[in-house]
C-alpha cells in the first residue's frame, strides 16, 4: 500500500471522512516527511486533523500547545467524543496526586495537551522530555507573534521549551496570518524561514455575507439587535467586549424576542459552560450570547449568523469570530454593529497603564513590591522574571500599544468602507483580491436582508420540564419514558 | 449577591466583615470559627467557596452606598434601619435552607462535580453510548468516576442508579419540590442537555442569591442522603464525605489527648508547634464541646480567677489582658473561657 492510500484509509476508517480538505494532505505529508510546517487554513477548514491523523503515524505521543483552556478543553472533549481516549490534559488546574499519576504514566497518551505556562514549568519539562514526543503543535500561532498585554506571555517561551523536548518536528497551526505575522511566528520560534514547509491557502470564505451596519448611537443599536436576530434564520452568535453586557443583553433580547436566549462567557463555572454548549449544539438554544471565550472550538456547522456588537480589537480576531457561521457551506451572514464612538471603548479594553522604567526597575531590584504595576502587575514581573530590561519593555509596549490602535484603526475603517468589503480583508491579509461574485457584501448589495436566500431555521427543540419523574426515566433509560 | 450578603448581618451586633466572608469561603482559623459561632452562622461554613475577594467586597460597598449597612472603623459592619426592613423584607420570599446542619459534610462544590459526571457516565452507559464528552470536571473526578463505574456491575448500574436517585429525590422533593427540579434537570445525561442554575433558577421565579443558597442546600441533601444509605450514589460520593465537623489534624490531637496526654506531649509527639495543638483543642472547643472534659481542661478555680478578670456576660466585648512573660497559655485559656461562657450565653 502507498503512503497516499495508507493516508486515505486512516482518513475513512479513523475519522470518517472520504477526502482531505484543501491544504490538509499537503499538511499531513510534510510532517510525515519530518520538516517544521506553517499551516494557515481558513477557520472551519479541519485543522485539527492536521496533527490528530499523524499521530496515528508516528511513534511517540504528540504535545499540542494551546493558548486557552477552554479551547483545548474543546479539543479533548471532541477526540474522546470520538473514543479516543489516549488524551490528556496538563494545565495548572491540574494538581496534586492527579497531577503526579498523569505524568507517570504520560508515556500512554497519544494527544498531550498543554497549555504555555506548564511548559514553562521544568518537571512538567522534564516528564514530557522523557517520553520523547514526535511531534510538537503550537495551535493559534499568531499568538507567538503579539507581544504585550492581549495574549499569553509565556508563547514567547515556546522556543526554549521545544529546544528542552528534543526539538521534534514543530507545526504551527493558524487561521489567519498577514504575510508579517507569518515571519515574525517563525523568528520567535527561531526557524529558518528556507527551512520551513509552509502550507498557505486563503482565508476567504464565500459563503459569509459581510455586512456593517452603523447606527446612531446604543439605542439604535439595540433595536436594529432586535431586528436582525428575529429576522436572520438561527442558530446564531453575538460577540459582546465585556462579560456583563453579554449576561445582560442575554436576558434582554429574550424577553423581547422570545428566542431561547444563553449568555457565554469565562466568567461562568466551567460546568455551566459545558452545559451552554450542550444545549446550543442541540438546538435547545437559538442565540448565544459570548465573549470572545466562546466558540474557538464549538463544533456546530449550522450558525448561520454572527453579530459583533462591538468592535473586535482587529481584524485577525474578526475574520476567526465569523469564522464560526456557515461551516457547512451555507450562506451566512456576519453583521458588525457600529456606533459613532465604539472606537474608544474597543481601545479603552486594550489600553494598560504602562508604568514607566523606573518603576520597573525598582521593582525588579526588589525595591518596591510588583502590586506598584498596577493591575497588569503579572504581566510586568513576567517580562522581568524572564530577564527583559525595564527600557527594553517599556519600549516594546509603546510599540505594541502603537500597533494595537493601527490594528483597531483598520477595523473602524472596515466599518466605513466604500468598497467591496471582501476585498478590503483579504488585501489585508496579503491575499491578491480579485472580483466576487454575488452574493458578497453590503456594499455591493445594500438590500441584502431582502434578498439573500438562507435556509431555514432547526426546529427550536422544546424540553419539557418540572416533571422529575419523567427526567429521572429519560436520563437512565427506565420504563418507556412516559 | 446583595441580598444574598446581607442575610449575614445584624443590627444588635456588629459583625467583622472579614469573618463572614472567611466562613463562607471556609477559612477555618479559630478566630473565624469562634467569631463564626457567637454571630450563629456557623452552619453557612463553606457555603460560597467560589466567592471571590472583589466581589465580596464589591457588594459590602454596595450595601454601604445603599445604606443599608455601615462599616466601622474597626472594620464591624452593622445593619441600618433601612437594612433591617430590606432583611425581612427579602425574608418573606428567600429560600430557606433545610441541610444546613450537614455544613461539615462536604465541599459543596466537588460534590456536584463528581455526581453530574457520575450520573452522565450512567446515562450514557444506560443509552450503550462510549462516545461522548464527558462534563468538565477537574481531573481527579474523571479518575474517580472511572474507578467508581469500574467496580459497579455495569448491567445493573442504570436501575440501580434510577432507583436510588429516585429515592434522593423524593426524599428532596418532600423538603421542598424546587430541590427535586434542580437536581433533575441539572444533571447531563445521553442527549440530554442539562439546565445551568442560572437558568433554573429564572424558571423558577428565584433571585440569583437564593440560587446560591439552595444549590449548597440541595448538595449538602444530597450528601447527608449518600451518608445514610448504601447504594452506587454513596459509593459515588463517600470518598468525599467527612467523618465530622473537625479537621483530620484536630481529630488526632483529640484522641491523644482523651488518652491523657498533655498538650506538651503531643506537640511533640506529633512535631507540632505548641501553639498549634491548642489551636486544634479550641477547634474541638467550638465544634465539638462534648468531647471535651471541661473541668479537667478549665477547672473551676481557673474559671473563678477568670470571672472576676471579664465579669461581661456579653463575651464578644472582652479583650484579652495580656500578661507579662505569656508563653500563649494566658491566650489560651482566656479563648477557651470565652468559648464556655458564650456558649453558656448561647444555651
Ligand atoms: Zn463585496
Amino acid at each position: 500500500m502507498n503512503k497516499d492510500e495508507q493516508l486515505h484509509r486512516l482518513l475513512r476508517e479513523r475519522f470518517g471522512y472520504q477526502h482531505f480538505r484543501d491544504g490538509q494532505q499537503e499538511t499531513i505529508e510534510s510532517l510525515l516527511a519530518g520538516h517544521d510546517t506553517l499551516t494557515v487554513l481558513p477557520t472551519g477548514a479541519g485543522k485539527s486533523l492536521l496533527y490528530q491523523l499523524p499521530a496515528y503515524l508516528l511513534p511517540h505521543g504528540v504535545v499540542i500547545v494551546s493558548p486557552l483552556i477552554s479551547l483545548m478543553q474543546d479539543q479533548v472533549d471532541r477526540l474522546r467524543q470520538r473514543g479516543e481516549k489516549r488524551v490528556v490534559m496538563l494545565s495548572s488546574q491540574l494538581q496534586g496526586p492527579a497531577r503526579d499519576q498523569v505524568l507517570n504514566s504520560l508515556g500512554s497518551f497519544r494527544f498531550i495537551f498543554a497549555s504555555p505556562e506548564i511548559l514553562a514549568t521544568p518537571a512538567i519539562l522534564a516528564a514530557l522530555r522523557r517520553i520523547q514526543p514526535s511531534m510538537l503543535v503550537v495551535d493559534e500561532a499568531h499568538c507567538v507573534s503579539q507581544w504585550g498585554p492581549d495574549f499569553r506571555p509565556e508563547y514567547l517561551l515556546l522556543k526554549r521549551a521545544r529546544q528542552a523536548l528534543g526539538s521534534p518536528r514543530l507545526l504551527m497551526l493558524t487561521a489567519t496570518a498577514t504575510p508579517r505575522v507569518r515571519r515574525d511566528i517563525l523568528n520567535k520560534l527561531g526557524l529558518d524561514r528556507d527551512r520551513v514547509h509552509q502550507v498557505i491557502r486563503s482565508v476567504n470564505r464565500p459563503n459569509i455575507f459581510l455586512a456593517v451596519d452603523r447606527v446612531a448611537d446604543q439605542a439604535a443599536k439595540n433595536d436594529r439587535l432586535c431586528q436582525l436576530v428575529t429576522s436572520l434564520p438561527a442558530p446564531g452568535i453575538i460577540y459582546f467586549a465585556s462579560r456583563k453586557l453579554a449576561s445582560q443583553m442575554a436576558d434582554w433580547l429574550a424577553e423581547q424576542t422570545g428566542l431561547a436566549v444563553a449568555p457565554y462567557h469565562a466568567g461562568m463555572a466551567a460546568v455551566d459552560r459545558f452545559k451552554i454548549q450542550q444545549q446550543f449544539m442541540n438546538n435547545r438554544l437559538q442565540l448565544v450570547c459570548a465573549t470572545s471565550a466562546f466558540g474557538m472550538g464549538v463544533d456546530k456547522n449550522d450558525i448561520r449568523y454572527v453579530i459583533h456588537y462591538h468592535l473586535p480589537a482587529n481584524l485577525e480576531s474578526y475574520m476567526q469570530e465569523i469564522g464560526r457561521a456557515g461551516r457547512d457551506g451555507q450562506q451566512s451572514v456576519a453583521v458588525l454593529l457600529y456606533a459613532p464612538g465604539d472606537e474608544g471603548l474597543a481601545s479603552q479594553l486594550t489600553t494598560i497603564n504602562l508604568p514607566s522604567a523606573d518603576l520597573l526597575t525598582q521593582v525588579q531590584h526588589h525595591q518596591l513590591r510588583p502590586s506598584v504595576l498596577g493591575d497588569d502587575q503579572e504581566l510586568f514581573t513576567f517580562y522581568l522574571d524572564h530577564g527583559y530590561q525595564p527600557a527594553q519593555i517599556v519600549t516594546a509596549f509603546r510599540k505594541r500599544q502603537r500597533q494595537l490602535a493601527i490594528s483597531l484603526q483598520r477595523v473602524v475603517d472596515y466599518t466605513g468602507l466604500a468598497t467591496c468589503r471582501r476585498r478590503f480583508l483579504l488585501d489585508y491579509f496579503g491575499e491578491e483580491a480579485a472580483d466576487f461574485p454575488p452574493p458578497c457584501c453590503d456594499v455591493d448589495q445594500p438590500q441584502w436582508a431582502g434578498e439573500l436566500t438562507m435556509k431555514s431555521a432547526p426546529h427550536p427543540v422544546v424540553c419539557q420540564q418540572g416533571d422529575w419523574h419523567l427526567r429521572l426515566r429519560q436520563l437512565f433509560n427506565q420504563g418507556n419514558n412516559q | 449577591m446583595n441580598s444574598y450578603i446581607l442575610r449575614f448581618f445584624s443590627y444588635h451586633q456588629p459583625r467583622r466583615v472579614r469573618v463572614i466572608e472567611n466562613l463562607l469561603v471556609n477559612r477555618r482559623t479559630v478566630a473565624n470559627l469562634f467569631w463564626g459561632q457567637q454571630y450563629g452562622l456557623l452552619q453557612w461554613l463553606g457555603a460560597n467557596r467560589s466567592l471571590t475577594r472583589r466581589e465580596y467586597d464589591t457588594t459590602i460597598d454596595e450595601l454601604v452606598a445603599q445604606g443599608l449597612l455601615v462599616v466601622d472603623d474597626q472594620q464591624q459592619a452593622r445593619l441600618t434601619v433601612a437594612g433591617v426592613q430590606r432583611q425581612e423584607e427579602d425574608r418573606d420570599h428567600q429560600y430557606q435552607p433545610h441541610f444546613l446542619d450537614w455544613y461539615w459534610l462536604a465541599n459543596t462544590n466537588q460534590l456536584g462535580q463528581r455526581l453530574l459526571l457520575g450520573m452522565q457516565v450512567v446515562s450514557e452507559l444506560a443509552y450503550h453510548n462510549v462516545r461522548y464528552a464527558p462534563v468538565t470536571v477537574g481531573y481527579g473526578h474523571l479518575l474517580a468516576v472511572k474507578q467508581w463505574f469500574a467496580r459497579a456491575n455495569r448491567d445493573q448500574l442504570a436501575a440501580t442508579v434510577y432507583r436510588d436517585l429516585t429515592q434522593l429525590t423524593t426524599g428532596l422533593a418532600g423538603a421542598d419540590p424546587r430541590l427535586a427540579t434542580v437536581l433533575t434537570d441539572g444533571l447531563v445525561g445521553h442527549d440530554l442537555p442539562a439546565w445551568t442554575n442560572a437558568q433554573l433558577g429564572k424558571q423558577l421565579g428565584m433571585a440569583p442569591a437564593d440560587m446560591l443558597v439552595l444549590s449548597h442546600d440541595l448538595l449538602l441533601g444530597v450528601a447527608a442522603y449518600c451518608q445514610h444509605v448504601p447504594g452506587p450514589l454513596h459509593d459515588l460520593l463517600a470518598p468525599l464525605l467527612n467523618e465530622g465537623p473537625l479537621s483530620k489534624s484536630a481529630v488526632q490531637t483529640l484522641n491523644l489527648y482523651q488518652h491523657g496526654h498533655s498538650l506538651t506531649q503531643i506537640a511533640a509527639q506529633r512535631h507540632l508547634k505548641l501553639s498549634t495543638v491548642r489551636e486544634h483543642l479550641l477547634e474541638v472547643a467550638i465544634l465539638c464541646p462534648a468531647q471535651l472534659d471541661w473541668d479537667q481542661l478549665l477547672p473551676a478555680r481557673k474559671r473563678a480567677a477568670l470571672v472576676k478578670r471579664y465579669p461581661d456576660p456579653d463575651v464578644t466585648t472582652w479583650h484579652f489582658q495580656s500578661q507579662a512573660d505569656d508563653d500563649g497559655a494566658a491566650f489560651f485559656d482566656y479563648r477557651l473561657f470565652q468559648i464556655y461562657q458564650g456558649r453558656e450565653a448561647h444555651e
